[in-house]
């Protein structure tokens, strides 16, 4: 019996040491499993099982064989690895400090479980104690992690560095062209970011296929890479493109971190673009909270680092904020402050400001200023960012334009920041409103001074002239001229032949010195005008001359004009009516011989005929005149009669004794 | 026209007493119906036609049942019998048919020199004489005293007339001055109204009586002299008695007219003024007395509006409203006056209509005096905040809340129709220099508001109407001078005006220039907006200050939008790769010690044998 075990033995560890080699795990845990039944206590057997076990990724079930703390000191650096694999981290660590002499494998690990624990201090003293020793150096993977954890860590200027001394090794491996496109993107330097991430692309499709990969399997490496290809576009602004690499990704689902992040990322992207449909149809919002909220599960939440989680969680803010959620998305900020608020002060201090930004602006929308301004009061306003400290001004003009307010945070923003062209726009703006120009055209005139004083680049250049432009102009429009025209100068002495500072210049000049601004008017081209304009028009309708219907206005405003006038012409038809009377024809009697004349004294007594006829006629014609007035003819006429009656007084005597009887005759008739 | 018509019952002896404006009645019927023509048969028929209608009106119509007889001059009974003002009407009418029928004869006795006509003349001239002095009696029975005194003078009118023709020429002496004197009293003291009327026949009475004093002369030179001498004593007798009688007589009735009459002299006429305006201009007259030392005296560019000028303003618009008060009073009373005299008319109402519209040039044209200088103050205080000087803003916040080039062209406008009415209703003035100033003052006012258009259309970018518009302001500015007025502030003015454009010209060269290069330039500025949101979209901040913080911008602060709220969703990098390195160190043992230990035992090596064998 006893050499029927031996013989046993010796031909299961020949199967097994076949199948390791060819990597048929499987196969070879049978084996083991065979000889342990058989000897519980081989050790070789029982390394080569768990080591089977961690091939397969299956690092559950290497656990589970740790049973005797024999096994566990024999194999401490495996333990500790299957722990490291498991999540568990921290048990992973206390495994590795019992070991009292530390090989360079197990520093590896430690490394790594701190890159894990997010704790990049640490990781980084690791790996640089491991720079010293031999090979670690000329290693690229080694490089790759010690770059990846530079950029993990904020420190940009040692993998920069790290990064030069291995400039020739980026074109040899995808996964260091990666890194450095990510120290790129770190640095907002999105030109160069993109070119690396097209350069790893190339390499990793070009080593893969000598490598003998699928396509498929080329693509699924490629995700981080295009992911990454998305966010450089998305930051760019063109989001369209960003949106089919994220959809691209998404399509091809791999469950890998780089997915998430395309989610993520897709949901931002999609938040702006359709954002019209989007405010309209709150379904889509819900669909997109679903969405990150599913990404911040349990079993997902191992891909994602913390960074990750946090930038998720303010998007799972504001989607409630959209939703006008708001007790949910206040628990949800409680929360979040209280999770990541102690945290690294530095780094989580923005983080806060962030969410107090999202509470303020839900405190705006119910109106409530004054909360909304102690809430931001609480941070330290002058260490607090650009950001916090603009909507704390933006708070005092929605709260009854309280423009002296928010002057005085924009006052108090750093030297740095406060002297921003934007920046000095909105003082000048806001100084304008309160109506203080003195200090709006001093703020302006110490932000040109400071460019006089710097070294200007092309980009300086351009803002200094759009400076003095904006200044000039608007000195113009509050009427200092000189000041004005100085401005204008300087551009004139920079660049001679600016085509927008000659005119306003000569603008500027023309309202205190015309003869100086004819000068400069020779310069301009003519200009040809109009000649066919109907000044009339204008200068009847003045402004309005365009319009028909302020005619009709104009109309209305005449009208008391048109009744005087109506009242004038029903005065003159009258008149005219009284000149057009005429005189009706007489009617003679159809008896009457027309050329018959009769004896005009036939009534008469034979007394009076004959001898009174003359002189009687003369006297009637004086009688006659007289009431009507005297013309100048019949008063000569009447000195003559006179004359005449001089010479005959005898028989004007006898003419008038005669002419009194005729009128007692008639009074006596009239008696009777 | 009559008035005071009432009708009582006859029985009651009525106590008023009648009005009729008896030369104002005669003298508007003459006019309107054939004496301006002279066709003294129409106007009979006229007479006659009325007549009829007075008495169908009164039931005096012959008849059976309605016949009455002729009125008897008795007092008792006549008084009875007249109670309505139209019998004093129908005296009055036959009176004037009567003359009118004496005039047409006349005219026919002058053409045929037929002996039976005159003496049908002298018959009607002694029928109107006879229904005067009827009318005369009637009125000093039922009529007032103002009535009885244009009557006595009426019927001694013709009176005269008729001794005229008689050739009774001491007679028609005595009546033509009894009339001459009467009407002047009237003229002084009676309706001023009809002041026109009385001075007409002072002036036709004259010729009468140099006629008649010529034909006495005569008479002396050939009569007795103790004759002649007991005429001119019983002349001069009768003529200090009846103006004692006309002394009396005037005076009884200005006592009856209203005392203190106000009148106001304008356009070279005196014009009386009723109550309700009296009151009204009293008031204004007071206000102007209490406030018119506070007003500036001279309006001109160098006045101060820095302080003072809402007080001012407060004055200007009392006086304009207290104006516009007493304008309205006389409005009303025109418009009733064109409503009577378009019905009916009578020369008193159209002297009445003139006088009202002489006295609304008066108000209008102290109205437009202090709206012109008010606005004329606002102008100035406008065109200096618009050229950015300190001002007195209290002032013009209550006018206009943000003064704009706009307000300067309504104001002008404004201004040129005030001075043009201004000096419409000006007191009138022989003066040539003072109708070259207006002249040359309106002008310069209408070349002003074309300024301020050519400004308004400069800042509307409409450059070719500007340059226009500024030409026709030099023109307007050469006339100005052509009208060679001596007045300083007109030729200050157009002077500053000069130079006002000159400058605009250079400005408006240099401006529509700038819009040329608009085209040109929007391209440039989309090149560097491009770039600008590029470097923008770089920091990864999307809020619209911090956004723009490289460009002078002030867009946002229209929105008050400073910072983007809420903020926008934001994106992740992807994780770097981190290699598993510690994996490599993980090595199977070796396993050849046990691979030994199996060549010691045979039995293996058999099994391995036999399956080769095999």
């Amino acid at each position: 019996m006893s050499k029927d075990t031996t013989v046993s033995l010796e031909q299961l560890f020949k199967e097994l040491d076949e199948y390791i080699i060819n990597s048929q795990f499987k196969k070879a845990i049978r084996v083991c499993n065979k000889i342990l039944s058989v000897n519980g206590n081989d050790s070789e057997a029982f390394q080569c099982k768990v080591i089977c076990l961690m091939q397969l990724s299956n690092f559950t079930e290497a656990i589970e064989c740790f049973k005797k703390p024999e096994q566990i000191q024999s194999m401490q650096f495996e333990y500790s690895y299957c722990l490291y694999s498991t999540a568990k981290y921290q048990e992973a660590l206390t495994q590795l400090e019992k070991q009292s002499s530390k090989e360079t494998k197990s520093l590896e690990l430690e490394a790594q479980i701190y890159y894990k624990l997010e704790n990049y201090q640490k990781t980084i003293s690791i790996y640089e104690s491991l720079l010293s020793k031999p090979g670690y150096s000329d290693s690229i993977e080694f490089i790759t992690n010690l770059c990846a954890v530079y950029l993990d860590a904020g420190k940009f200027n040692e993998c920069q560095e790290l990064l030069n001394k291995n400039k020739s090794q980026q074109t040899k491996t995808h996964e260091l062209a990666f890194n450095s496109a990510c120290l790129a993107i770190s640095k907002n330097d999105t030109k160069t970011a993109e070119t690396q991430l097209k350069l790893a692309k190339k390499i990793c499709t070009d080593s893969l296929k000598k490598d003998g990969f699928s396509e498929e399997e080329i693509k699924e490496e490629q995700t981080s890479i295009d992911v990454q290809l998305g966010y450089v576009q998305q930051i760019c602004g063109n989001l369209e493109k960003s949106l089919e690499q994220y959809q691209n990704v998404l399509e091809q689902q791999v469950g890998d971190s780089a997915t998430l992040v395309a989610t993520n990322n897709s949901i931002s992207v999609r938040s702006i673009l359709q954002s019209d449909q989007w405010s309209t149809q709150p379904k889509e919002y819900t669909h997109a909270m679903d969405s990150l909220k599913s990404l911040l599960t349990e079993a997902e939440s191992t891909r994602l680092n913390s960074k990750q989680k946090k930038v998720i969680n303010y998007n799972l803010c504001l989607l409630l904020v959209q939703l006008k959620k708001v007790s949910q998305c206040e628990e949800l900020i409680k929360t979040l402050k209280s999770k990541y608020g102690q945290q690294q002060q530095q780094v989580d201090t923005s983080f806060v400001e962030d969410l107090d930004i999202i509470q303020v602006s839900l405190l705006i929308k119910e109106k409530k200023f004054k909360d909304a301004e102690k809430l931001l009061l609480k941070n330290n306003t002058t260490t607090g960012s650009i950001k916090s400290q603009l909507l704390l001004a933006q708070i005092y003009l929605l709260d009854n334009n309280n423009v002296a307010k928010a002057l005085n945070v924009l006052e108090k923003l750093d030297s740095s920041v406060s002297l921003r062209p934007g920046i000095v726009a909105t003082k000048v703006a806001l100084y304008e409103k309160s109506g203080d120009l003195e200090k709006a055209v001093n703020s302006l005139d110490d932000l040109i001074s400071i460019f006089d004083k710097q070294k200007k680049s092309e980009k300086d250049e351009e803002i200094y002239v759009n400076l003095l432009k904006a200044s000039g102009n608007f000195k113009l429009k509050h009427h200092k001229y000189r000041e004005a025209s100085d401005m204008f100068d300087r551009v004139l002495k920079i660049n001679p032949n600016d085509l927008i500072a000659l005119p306003s210049y000569i603008v500027a000049t023309s309202h205190f010195d015309p003869s100086l601004s004819q000068k400069y008017e020779g310069k301009l081209p003519n200009i040809k005008f109009e000649s066919k304009i109907d000044i009339d028009l204008i200068e009847k309708y003045g402004l309005t001359f365009e319009k028909k219907l302020n005619l009709n206005e104009d109309s209305n405003s005449s009208s008391p004009t048109t009744t005087t006038t109506t009242t004038t012409k029903s005065t003159k038809p009258t008149a005219t009516e009284v000149v057009k009377i005429k005189k009706s024809k007489k009617k003679l009697p159809k008896v009457m011989k027309p050329n018959y004349v009769p004896d005009p004294g036939r009534w008469l007594p034979k007394w009076q005929r004959a001898n009174a006829k003359a002189a009687r006629s003369k006297k009637n014609k004086d009688i006659i005149k007289g009431p009507q007035g005297i013309a100048s003819a019949s008063q000569t006429a009447s000195l003559f009669v006179q004359e005449s009656k001089n010479t005959n007084t005898n028989n004007n005597n006898t003419q008038s004794s005669k002419s009194e009887k005729p009128r007692n005759i008639h009074k006596k008739k009239s008696k009777k | 026209m009559a008035t005071n018509i009432s009708t009582s019952p006859k029985e009651d002896v009525p106590k008023e007493k009648f009005h009729l404006d008896i030369l104002n009645f005669s003298q508007t019927s003459q006019i309107q119906f054939g004496l301006r023509l002279q066709d003294y048969k129409k106007y009979r028929q006229y007479c006659s036609k009325r007549i009829q209608r007075l008495r169908s009106q009164l039931r005096k119509q012959y008849g059976k049942k309605n016949y009455v007889n002729k009125i008897v001059l008795n007092g008792g009974e006549t008084e009875k019998q007249i109670n309505d003002v139209r019998y004093l009407q129908i005296s009055l009418l036959k009176t004037e048919r009567a003359w009118s029928y004496a005039m047409d004869l006349k005219a026919q006795f002058e053409k045929d020199n037929d002996s039976r006509i005159g003496f049908h003349m002298n018959r009607r001239f002694g029928k109107a004489s006879r229904n005067s002095t009827q009318l005369y009696e009637l009125c000093k029975l039922v009529a007032d005293q103002y009535t009885i005194i244009e009557a006595h003078a009426y019927s001694s009118w013709m009176a005269s007339s008729l001794s005229l023709t008689k050739q009774d020429f001491k007679k028609a002496l005595e009546e033509i001055n009894i009339s001459k004197t009467i009407y002047e009293k009237l003229s002084e003291q009676g309706d001023h109204s009809q002041k026109e009327l009385y001075q007409k026949r002072i002036e036709e009475t004259e010729p009468i009586i140099r006629f008649c004093l010529y034909n006495l002369k005569n008479e002396k030179n050939t009569s007795n002299k103790v004759s002649q001498n007991t005429l001119t004593i019983i002349e001069q007798s009768l003529e200090e008695l009846k103006n004692q009688e006309n002394k009396k007589k005037s005076s009884t009735s200005s006592t009856t007219t209203t005392t203190a009459t106000t009148t106001i002299e304008w356009k070279s006429k005196s014009i009386k003024v009723d109550e309700k305006l009296d009151e009204k201009l009293k008031i204004f007259n007071e206000f102007k007395k209490e406030n018119e030392n506070k007003l500036p005296k001279n309006i001109n560019a160098s006045i101060d509006t820095t302080s003072n000028i809402s007080p001012i303003f407060n004055i200007y618009d009392k006086l304009v409203y207290n104006l516009i008060n007493c304008e309205t009073i006389v409005k009303n009373d025109l418009s009733t006056l064109v409503r009577v005299n378009l019905k009916n008319k009578s020369v008193k109402s159209e002297i009445e209509e003139q006088s009202t519209r002489i006295l609304l040039a008066y108000i209008m044209y102290h109205k437009m005096k202090y709206l012109y200088e008010r606005n004329s103050i606002l102008i100035t205080m406008m065109q200096r905040v618009l050229d950015g000087e300190k001002v007195d803003e209290s002032a013009i916040k209550k006018k206009v809340k943000k003064v704009t080039w706009n307000d300067l062209v309504r104001l002008s406008t404004h201004q040129v129709k005030v001075y043009t009415i201004m000096s419409e209703s000006r007191d009138t003035d022989s003066n040539k220099e003072i109708a070259r100033d207006q002249d040359a003052q309106l002008i310069l006012l209408k070349s002003i508001r074309l300024y301020y258009i050519a400004v308004c259309l400069a800042k509307s970018l409409k450059f070719s109407e500007t340059m226009a518009v500024l030409d026709r302001v030099l023109t307007n500015i050469q006339n100005v001078r052509k009208t060679n007025t001596k007045n300083q502030q007109i030729l200050n003015d157009t002077n500053e005006l000069e130079s006002n454009i000159k400058k605009q010209r250079s400005q408006i060269h240099a401006n529509s220039f700038i819009q040329q290069l608009s085209e040109n330039q929007d391209l440039k500025n989309q090149m560097s907006s491009l770039s600008i949101g590029g470097i923008t979209t770089a920091s990864g901040k999307s809020n619209d200050l911090i956004s723009g913080l490289d460009s002078f911008d002030t867009s946002f602060l229209t929105e008050k939008k400073l910072v983007q709220l809420p903020p926008q969703l934001q994106p992740v990098q992807a994780k770097p790769i981190f290699f598993d390195l510690a994996f490599n160190s993980v090595t199977f043992p070796s396993l050849d010690q046990r691979k030994k230990g199996s060549s010691t035992g045979t039995p293996s090596k058999g099994l391995f044998g036999f399956w080769g064998r095999g």
